[in-house]
């Protein structure tokens, strides 16, 4: 016994996948990210909780540049993205091999889908693996098949996405996003902008990835989903990370007074202490 | 109805839709590829690019064909420009086409919404790759409805091209009139040729529409 203690307290500690550091966002002079720093570990569900319009979507849209910072850095296996010294001028061609590098290993789901209306949904999740990662036609093809049938949508391979649902658009956007192997997939609100009755099969499908072992950043509305999935829940407030912590910690037991308030009105809204309440939902 | 005006002038006639077919074909293909490189160059380009770009543009739309016709026939040769009239016609369809053209182009660019070159991009697909995957696939279907109309135009708009005496249908059939004082048979006669053909067009582009647009349909 003594012997297996010994050894995984000689393991180093598992370095980070995601790390973000003072990460500061301006537009003008309206600033929107205020020094946020957090890091995420392999095979760790995070989920990024707040008000609506307290910076989230921005700030997990910072992790893979689709919208840039100001200040702060990103890093992603050991590769850096630093606003802070690109702002000064230098390295700016290391900086964009870098993003590149990033991108092809942090996937992303989006709250509208985004999928590309003029391919099949097979095309949707084969095209990034023959563009970006060097696969031929097929072996992208019986690749995203496999994908497909991990979210349930053998059959609609051959349709195109005006002809699905939300709820099989948004699992075909999980499967493109699988598709490339990611180290991790951020999730920007992906229940959001679908039909109460449609939510759960994707949340479904999330939760078997969680339990998988993907390592996932998730923006989200759905607190009951933090609550049972979550390893980590972070509260942000008006562009600021006003509290981080396991979910029973933070959903439950918060001392903090904005994450109350905000808990609050949901719980209200949700009739939270019912039959479902997040703390039945706790694993 | 004295059919054997036209037994007898049908060789005639035979020669200018030879004219026409061909001035608008080659005159259109000329029009679509101008017309493409504007509408991506005013879309992707500088400002002062843009700007310059914008001028032609606003120029050849602005403006009467025949007048552009005349100051290419007429005005060409004292900047050392001498062309026949055919080539002139040729080439003063495709400048004109090319302005609307790039409008459209222009217009199929803007309408592909942001959200799809992210989702490009948050894979690190390439910007060329984007373009090439991405937009033209969609932007060669969001033109046709557009292009369709805009080529039944330049093709009826051949007929201006009779004033600088190129040897087209609408210029054999007014000389067919003159020589022969019978005017109600012929021109009528003539819309109906101009009607089928734009009737043709119409149909192509109507089938390519619905084929290549499937995805557009729920």
């Amino acid at each position: 016994m003594t012997q297996i203690a010994d050894a995984e307290a000689a393991l180093p500690a598992e370095p980070d996948l995601i790390e973000v550091s003072h990460l500061s966002k301006w537009y003008g002079t309206h600033q929107v990210l205020k020094d946020v720093s957090f890091a995420v570990k392999p095979s760790e569900v995070v989920c990024i909780i707040g008000p609506s319009g307290s910076g989230k979507s921005t700030l997990l849209r910072c992790v893979n540049f689709l919208e840039d910072f100001q200040q702060g850095s990103v890093t992603v296996r050991g590769k850096t993205v630093d606003y802070t010294t690109w702002r000064s001028g230098e390295g700016a061609r290391d900086m964009r091999s870098n993003i590149n590098q990033i991108r092809r290993e942090v996937a992303m789901v989006f709250q509208q889908f985004n999928l590309w209306p003029h391919m099949t949904v097979l095309e949707n999740v084969a095209q990034p693996l023959v563009l970006v990662h060097g696969n031929d036609r097929r072996q992208a093809r019986e690749r995203a098949l496999h994908m497909l049938e991990k979210v349930g949508l053998t059959a609609k391979a051959d349709e195109y996405p005006i002809r699905l649902s939300g709820g099989q658009q948004q699992r075909v956007g999980i499967a493109r996003a699988l598709a490339v192997e990611p180290a991790a997939i951020l999730f920007d609100e992906p229940t959001s902008s679908l039909d109460p009755e449609l939510v759960g099969e994707v949340l479904q499908v999330m939760k078997g990835l969680a339990r998988e072992g993907m390592t996932m950043v998730v923006v989200t509305h759905e607190m009951h989903f933090a609550a049972e999935v979550a390893d980590r829940v972070i509260f942000l407030d008006d562009g600021a990370k006003a509290e981080e912590g396991v979910p029973s910690e933070i959903l439950l037991n918060s001392r903090n007074e904005r994450t109350r308030r905000f808990l609050q009105t949901w719980v209200e809204r949700n009739s939270l202490f019912g039959e479902n309440s997040l703390r039945s939902a706790q694993k | 109805m004295d059919m054997s005006l036209f037994v007898r002038y049908g060789p005639q006639i035979l020669v200018g839709l030879k004219y026409t077919v061909v001035i608008w074909v080659i005159g259109s293909i000329f029009a679509i590829l101008l017309g493409f490189l504007l509408g991506f160059a005013l879309s992707f380009g500088n400002r002062s690019m843009a700007l310059l770009l914008r001028g032609y543009v606003e120029f050849f739309r602005g403006t009467p064909l025949l007048a552009q016709l005349f100051l290419l026939y007429y005005g060409g040769p004292s900047v050392g420009i001498t062309l026949d009239a055919s080539t002139v016609g040729l080439l003063g369809l495709g400048l004109y086409g090319s302005a609307y053209f790039a409008e459209i182009f222009r217009a199929g660019f803007a309408s592909i919404p942001r959200s799809q070159f992210e989702a490009a991009a948050s894979f690190g697909i390439p910007k060329l790759a984007q373009l090439r995957y991405v937009t033209l696939p969609q932007i060669f279907v969001l033109v046709i409805p557009p292009s369709t109309n805009l080529l039944i135009v330049l093709l009826k708009d051949t007929a201006v091209l009779s004033i600088l005496t190129v040897p087209e249908l609408t210029f054999q059939v007014t000389g067919m009139t003159i020589e022969t004082f019978v005017f109600i048979e012929p021109f009528v006669a003539l819309a109906a040729v101009y009607w089928t053909l734009t009737e043709l067009v119409a149909f192509l582009g109507r089938r390519l529409e619905v084929r290549v647009g499937r995805y557009l349909q729920p």
